[in-house]
């Protein structure tokens, strides 16, 4: 059994700070997290690349919190991981983990895509 | 007054759009910022919120950073700062609240944890401008009583006194020009009975012996 990308719990607290006559705040949130989401991939990338362990952790920790606030709860705990490999710049497991947060990210996408139609 | 403008610091889009959302359910009108040095800019407005709620880590000015430049304004009414922290940040509260942070919520914030705490701190701030407002008057009313002195001299007999130029002045004349007090001129029953009523009598009897004299 997989485990959805997304806490149900996370989303419908979102859901109920809805107010008449406003956009949808689950969707408001979720709309800033995929655009801004791939942009902190990207300098996750670019500071692997450069093995900028300093650069690492503070996109890493950006990422956190993100996911943190969509309950994107896999994708929270690998950010997390990756963040305190930048930290304490030891950074021999971080492509497998960065590896890691790109699919997840992919299926974080598409359940997102299944609730924003 | 109860104001209810919050400024939102936080350069994480995402957690921005949550606390805004959140703030905006309990009622309060949110100003958003993702930049540090701009919220500062902001705070230090003549008409800047009186409540702020700030990310810990940002690019520029930190949280700290802008508490701590908060307390160096000369503000009888200060913004009330809440810090937002990671989860495992134990040790970054105290930083965090030495720096001047009134009170710290950890990212990402429950809406139920967030708002009641902002709550707070609108109470704090509606009590803040409520003391302000009660001092300003005060010295208002202060300004208005000049000084009476502490000793004054006194004629023992017809109870004038002397003022710092020299000259005898009546009482009356004295405590309105030094207090600020109007007197309306009486006379009580014992000053009625003798001085004011044997002139009355006086009177009568004078204006008697005229309608006399006339007849």
């Amino acid at each position: 059994m997989t485990t959805r990308a997304l806490d149900g719990s996370v989303l419908e607290r979102l859901r109920q700070l809805n107010r008449e006559g406003q956009p949808d705040v689950v969707r408001e949130v979720l709309g800033v997290f995929l655009t801004d989401a791939p942009r902190r991939l990207a300098a996750i990338d670019d500071a692997l690349r450069n093995t900028n362990a300093r650069s690492l952790q503070r996109e890493a920790h950006a990422l956190t919190g993100a996911a943190a606030s969509i309950g994107a709860t896999v994708l929270h705990d690998r950010c997390r991981a990756l963040e305190e490999m930048g930290r304490s710049a030891s950074l021999d497991g971080a492509p497998d983990v960065v590896r890691q947060i790109h699919s997840e990210f992919d299926r974080v996408r598409d359940e997102i895509s299944g609730l924003l139609p | 007054m109860s104001d209810l403008r919050v400024l939102v610091a936080d350069d994480d889009p995402v957690s921005r759009t949550v606390v805004a959302a959140i703030l905006r359910k309990g009622g309060y009108d949110v100003r958003l910022t993702g930049d540090g040095a701009e919220a500062w800019t902001i705070l230090q407005e003549p008409d800047a919120p009186s409540l702020a709620v700030i990310d810990w880590m940002m690019p520029g000015l930190d949280g700290p950073a802008i508490c701590r430049r908060l307390r160096t304004l000369d503000r009888q009414t200060p913004a009330y700062v809440i810090l937002l922290t990671s989860r495992d940040a134990s040790a970054d509260v105290v930083t965090g609240l030495h720096a001047g942070a009134d009170d710290y919520v950890t990212k990402p914030p429950q809406p139920d944890e967030l708002l009641a705490r902002v709550n707070v701190g609108a109470r704090v701030v509606a009590l803040q401008h409520a003391l302000a407002d009660r001092v300003k008057k005060l010295e208002e009313v202060l300004s208005n009583v000049k000084q009476l002195q502490g000793l004054l001299p006194i004629c023992s007999y017809c109870k004038s006194i002397r003022d710092d130029q020299n000259y005898w002045r009546r009482v009356e004349t004295y405590i309105a020009d030094h207090a600020g007090v109007q007197f309306s001129h009486s006379f009580c029953p014992d000053c009625y009975e003798r001085y004011v009523k044997p002139q009355l009598e006086q009177l009568e009897a004078d204006h008697q012996r005229r309608g006399d004299k006339a007849l």
